[in-house]
């Protein structure tokens, strides 16, 4: 038997099948229609994608960044507050600093000139 | 739509490796719900997609009527299938022989359930659903050379079935 020959056969085995396929009885049809119905049922309303994913992950990764930078910024305002004095301890310090009443003291004729230039006019 | 038009195909398909009627409609609907419910979202690869499901939902129908026929110790010998041809095919009439009493489908029934299971997947997929190789190694879950191979020996053998089927008239 020559390839066309079984090729010609095939064909014909492939065309009995897909008339067969066609001559189904009611029952069968009814069965099937009962089939279609459940599995459109059976669709999700949205269905999953990896692409709805995609907001919930920005919107994740831009809330951590927040608390991130916040306890940064938090930390670095509290550390800057420690290191500066408050008024009173400054004007403590001021007072306590030998090197700077001196200075003061050697400046005192100038303020002495300028409060009498002052008073003239 | 995609049901629709495959259904009728799919039915005789199933039923020509079940060979039973409420079987063949019960695998249908179940995979034709898989189908749905997983693969909703790949609507423009459901062809392949339902054809490997189709082979699953099969493949788990004879596992468990292969463990019931274990388990049942002899109880349900009349409903044994038999196992020359991959334990699949009963002697039950089929819907060729009842509806149509068509003499040669029948035959080609016979001829087909004769084939091994992966012989039989092989040639209904290649010849009636005209799936390429690539698409039928996907659906099989196997090579492309062994799609080959099984196609082929799948036509030798069906072709000398047939030819005995001619013989004989």
């Amino acid at each position: 038997m020559s390839k066309n020959d079984t090729e010609m056969n095939m064909q014909d085995l492939v065309g009995r099948l897909e008339e067969s396929s066609q001559e189904l009885d009611d029952v069968v049809l009814e069965r099937l229609a009962q089939g279609r119905r459940e599995a459109l049922r059976a669709i999700p309303e949205q269905p999953r994608s990896r692409f709805t994913l995609f907001p919930f992950a920005g919107a994740g990764a831009l809330a951590i960044s927040m608390v991130v930078a916040l306890v940064y910024f938090d930390s670095k305002t509290l550390t800057d507050e420690s290191d500066t004095p408050s008024p009173d301890v400054a004007a403590f310090e001021l007072l306590a600093d030998d090197d700077l009443l001196d200075l003061l003291q050697d400046e005192l004729d100038f303020y002495e000139f300028a409060d009498e230039q002052i008073g003239r006019s | 739509m995609f049901f629709i038009s495959v259904q009728a195909r799919a039915y005789r398909q199933v039923q020509i490796a079940v060979n039973n009627r409420d079987d063949s409609l019960d695998i249908i609907q179940d995979a034709m719900i898989k189908l749905a419910a997983k693969y909703s979202d790949k609507k423009d690869s459901w062809g392949p997609l339902f054809q490997r499901i189709l082979r699953n939902c099969m493949n788990d129908y004879f596992r468990k009527k292969k463990l019931r026929s274990i388990f049942s110790f002899g109880r349900e010998s009349d409903e044994e299938f038999d196992t020359q041809s991959d334990g699949h095919a009963q002697d039950q009439p089929t819907l060729s022989e009842q509806v149509q009493g068509d003499a040669i489908l029948s035959s080609i029934e016979k001829a087909l359930r004769s084939l091994p299971e992966r012989q039989r997947q092989a040639f209904i997929l290649r010849a009636w659903w005209e799936y390429d190789t690539s698409e039928t190694a996907f659906i099989m879950q196997c090579s492309e050379g062994s799609v080959k191979t099984h196609y082929s020996r799948a036509q030798k053998r069906l072709r000398s079935e047939m030819e005995n089927v001619n013989e004989q008239k």
